[in-house]
């Protein structure tokens, strides 16, 4: 067991009275971090309220780390077959037991990372975090319910593709991701979801490979404290052995001219675009990802001049927007901008409104006002959004898969806050034509 | 790149209703509960209707201003107008300030003015920081008394709301699709038979005249509860109560509705969708019970435990998608449901003076359609006339009691309970009326309840699958539908396959209608 650090959360919105103020002061919450002598690293922020306990465990295996042709969706399909029991605890009984805790269970995964979600009452912990332990240390799924399961996602697959969304996605990472893993959706490619049934063996090695403790972090978020979860960890992970494999990915090259894929959608829609730049892995760049944050927030946000003039004014287009959680990735990504057209405004026209937009921030033709007013919209949507046990440990961990750093959400805040004007143009004259992909959607006629 | 694979979006819809109500059950005898920390005061010359829930230590501020009124309010021809009516209302900016202009005051806050309308409520709901109060309320009292009901926003709102009749709701979600048409099936003729967003036809014909006609009909004094939960000054909520009293009177009561259509036996409206890769089914019946009838408690116990809402608790789930592989996961209802935006728990709010019951499967393949829908008709059946077993009625009451300790997590959330509460006329808070329901509740009680309320064989059930024609004749024909698996099953279960397979439907031609997915809400 190593030592603990303590460090500061978010937590309370105090406000700014100033308009110009470095957007929202923070009254600090504790939270701890402590790493097991396995390299099992242990996240735990009590928060009263409700007497509820978050206890989640990120892997830090995503479709990211999907790395062999024909394998994408294996860190997807893993979240499901965490479900699926050891030999010590069947999925029935695993099932029950859950049930007994009064458990909200389930999980997701992402480009980056897997997150394993249980919410209980607070007086379930202790017979928790056995449990826990047992199927991230001896899942044992035979061939008949690994097939089964491969059902369950081939259901998932079918219930997002009737949404033309999902055909944009795995559009964009085909043309913006040549060598990259981030070339294939989370969910992956139908085809290989058609074959997952036939690749049970396959699936033994993608847990090895990752399910280990230096590449998982625990989150136990709520009605706790450090020292009970701790000694409850450490009973049941401390034997817990393993390294993380580092599969060859493969470094995307420099894009050096626009790209774009035209996609006909088969069944009746309004026009839509998504464009994708290429932004910065936020482990290596976290304050280049703060400032696109804050940019894609400044540019494209309500209040915007763009958004005003297209979509409110002009009514050129029905919706716009860009996420800003979409700049941390782990590896240099896209940072995104969907927007859905009315009938007969065309792709170029908004392209080019886009890039005239983004253009002008390069250039400093920034309002120190609405500077002040995206950063405080950033941070304080961030901060709004973590009201529950869950919420804040979703959060913190999407920081640290972004990162690879505990701390990784209180750094990316601290810099959100302070993005200036200079990091602004500095980010924005990376948003060229040449980093640009863009992908249409036009669909048959109503 | 996805932010995420396992969550489903949900509409931005829902709501329900006070003054024109059926008269509603008040519970049973029950012993004194304390109604928690609400507090509660009726609507008087002087202010509206007001539920607070003041938490100094919170950090936020919960708004959930209620109105009682929804879609089952729009003008025939003009399906859709209390919706762009709610939306204009949040969104066309102020008498005083332009939308540009409120957007930019909300924007440091990251406050947003959000309106969910469904068939018999609509809501406005925001979550501020507790700091931010003296700048937000300004705006959300003017917005409410004083919307500015602008041309440009009326044009801009009107697009969305076509984009999200058409594109979403009937372009890209078939499963929302699919329990739409469910409903439209029900309650065919009747004031609920239309999606919130409404229909083309009578979305196209809405003007701003209109709107501003609909906002003096239904968002008016007389139908509103102001709903302030967390760390407001002492007093502010009725200060905002009394500042709503300015709202015009309102002009009419709520007209009643009219009962469903009754039909006998089970019967089925195709969606026929050519872009359908998969098949969505939905199946239902209506009911008189509601929450505040005696029997929601057990009635609420038998639907989880057959399939509690995106959990792996219920029976639906375990035997079509964990033990088949069938689909992402097969979920049954006692009231009308909406998902709470990426979470798993209920959406609060939406009450309705009719309700349904209904069992929802995800999508599967169209090779397994068929016998998806007669597997669910199974399972419900053998639970509604075997019942639960006396242990797992023991079993399940533990962890669905437990479970319930999550569904109120936030102020907002906490807040918006306490109106449905308020909106069934509990004296009760919700979580306890069902702990004390189930409590006492034994497989003979618990049978007796299915028996009254969840028993009816006339259901209607909604699919949305491509080749309507050749689906259609397949139900008509009674022919077996075995599965196709990708794994071998144990004999278990292929035993209950045999049964599956061949359970009859016993429809005739005219208890089978198939609707292009062109025709669907279009007028």
């Amino acid at each position: 067991m190593k030592t603990a650090s303590t460090l500061f959360g978010f937590a309370l919105i105090v406000s700014s009275a100033r308009a110009d103020a470095p957007a929202p002061v923070y009254k600090p919450m504790a939270m701890t971090v402590d790493k097991l002598d396995n390299g099992l690293r242990v996240v735990v922020v009590p928060m009263t309220g409700a007497p509820t306990v978050a206890f989640y465990t990120l892997v830090m295996a995503g479709s990211r780390d999907e790395v062999e042709p024909g394998r994408s969706g294996y860190a997807h399909l893993f979240e499901h077959l965490m479900f699926r029991g050891t030999e010590k605890v069947p999925a029935a009984d695993y099932e029950k037991k859950m049930q007994s805790f009064g458990s909200d269970n389930n999980a997701f995964t992402t480009d980056d990372f897997t997150f394993y979600v249980p919410l209980i009452p607070k007086e379930s912990l202790a017979d928790l975090v056995p449990l826990e332990a047992d199927r991230f240390q001896h899942l044992s799924v035979p061939p008949a319910p690994y097939k089964d399961e491969t059902g369950a996602v081939s259901g998932e697959y079918n219930k997002d593709f009737s949404n033309p969304w999902w055909a944009m996605d795995e559009a964009i990472r085909e043309i913006a991701f040549t060598q990259h893993t981030y070339g294939h959706t989370v969910i992956g490619y139908k085809r290989d979801v058609d074959a997952m049934p036939q690749n049970h063996a396959y699936s033994k090695t993608f847990f090895s490979r990752f399910y280990v403790p230096d590449d998982c972090v625990i989150y136990a978020v709520g009605d706790v404290d450090r020292s009970t979860v701790l000694e409850l960890v450490k009973k049941y992970y401390g034997g817990w052995a393993g390294k993380r494999a580092q599969p060859m990915i493969h470094a995307e090259p420099e894009q050096t001219a626009a790209r774009r894929r035209d996609l006909n959608w088969k069944g009746p829609t309004t026009p839509r675009m998504l464009l994708g730049y290429k932004s910065p892995s936020a482990k290596d760049k976290l304050a280049d990802s703060a400032a696109l944050g804050v940019l894609a927030t400044l540019v494209f946000g309500e209040p915007s001049a763009l958004y005003q003039r297209l979509v409110v004014r002009e009514q050129k287009v029905i919706e716009l927007s860009a996420d800003p959680d979409e700049l941390l990735h782990r590896d240099a990504g896209l940072m995104r901008i969907d927007a859905k057209l009315k009938d007969g405004t065309s792709f170029e026209e908004i392209l080019g409104a886009i890039q005239t937009a983004l253009d002008a921030v390069s250039q400093g033709k920034v309002d120190d006002k609405e500077l002040a007013d995206a950063r405080n919209h950033l941070t304080s949507s961030m901060v709004l959004g973590m009201q529950t046990p869950g919420t804040v440990a979703e959060r913190l961990a999407f920081l640290t898969a972004a990162t690879g750093d505990t701390q990784g959400f209180e750094k990316y805040m601290q810099l959100a806050m302070t993005v200036s004007k200079d990091d602004l143009v500095r980010v924005a004259k990376t948003l060229t034509p040449a980093h640009r992909n863009l992908v249409t959607l036009t669909g048959a006629k109503k | 790149m996805t932010p995420r694979i396992c969550a489903s979006l949900l509409a931005f819809i829902s709501v329900a209703a006070c003054n024109e109500m059926r008269p509603l059950h008040v519970p049973g005898p029950t012993t004194a509960h304390p109604p928690g920390n609400s507090v509660e005061s009726p609507s008087s010359s002087a202010s509206v209707a007001l539920l607070s829930r003041r938490n100094p230590d919170a950090r936020v501020v919960a708004f959930r201003i209620l109105f009682d009124t929804g879609s089952s309010e729009d003008p025939a021809g003009k399906e859709g107008l209390t919706a762009l009516t709610a939306a204009m209302t949040a969104q066309s900016g102020t008498r005083d300030m332009t939308f540009a202009e409120v957007s930019r005051t909300l924007y440091p806050m990251a406050a947003s003015f959000g309106m969910q309308v469904e068939r018999d409520q609509t809501v406005l709901t925001v979550d501020v920081a507790a700091t931010d109060l003296p700048k937000l309320y300004p705006l959300l009292r003017d917005v409410v008394l004083a919307p500015r009901l602008d041309d440009e926003s009326f044009s801009r709102l009107k697009n969305k709301q076509k984009s999200a009749l058409e594109d979403e709701l009937k372009g890209s979600d078939d499963e929302s699709l699919g329990k739409e048409a469910l409903q439209a099936f029900i309650y065919e003729d009747h004031p609920y038979g239309h999606p919130p967003a409404g229909t083309s036809a009578a979305l196209a014909s809405i003007t701003l005249a209109d709107v501003k006609a609909q906002r003096s009909r239904v968002f008016c004094k007389d139908r509103v509860t102001v709903g302030i939960a967390g760390a407001f000054p002492e007093g502010l909520d009725k200060t905002i109560a009394q500042d709503l009293a300015s709202l015009p009177a309102c002009p009419a009561t709520r007209p009643g509705l009219p009962e469903p259509r009754k039909h006998h036996g089970l019967r089925v409206l195709i969606v026929d969708k050519p872009s359908a890769d998969s098949t969505a089914v939905s199946i239902g019946f209506p009911t008189t019970m509601n929450r505040s009838s005696d029997d929601y408690p057990a009635a609420y116990f038998f639907t989880s435990y057959v399939g509690l809402h995106r959990q792996s608790a219920g029976v639906l789930y375990n035997r079509l998608r964990e033990a088949r592989g069938l689909n992402y996961g097969d979920y049954a209802y006692a009231e009308y449901f909406d998902q709470d935006g990426w979470t798993r728990f209920t959406l609060p709010d939406n009450a309705r003076r009719e309700q349904l019951v209904s069992i929802w499967l995800r999508p599967v393949k169209p090779a397994n359609g068929l016998f998806a829908l007669r597997g669910a008709l199974h399972y419900w059946r053998k639970y509604v006339e075997e019942g639960v077993p006396a242990d797992e009625i023991v079993r399940f009451r533990t962890f669905l009691s437990r479970y319930l300790s999550l569904e109120q997590q936030t102020e907002s959330r906490r807040l918006g309970f306490a109106l449905d509460d308020r909106t069934y006329r509990s004296s009760v808070p919700f979580s306890e009326r069902m702990r004390t329901g189930w409590s006492a509740l034994d497989a003979s009680k618990l049978k007796d309840v299915v028996r009254r309320d969840l028993s009816s064989g006339d259901m209607s059930i909604a699919i949305v699958a491509k080749d309507g024609a050749a689906l259609k004749k397949a139900l008509l024909s009674g022919a077996k539908s075995p599965p196709a698996y990708d794994a071998p099953k144990p004999k278990e279960i292929t035993d209950e396959d045999r049964v599956i397979e061949s359970l009859p439907l016993g429809l005739k031609d005219e208890d089978v209608k198939v609707v292009p997915v062109a025709d669907l809400f279009a007028k």
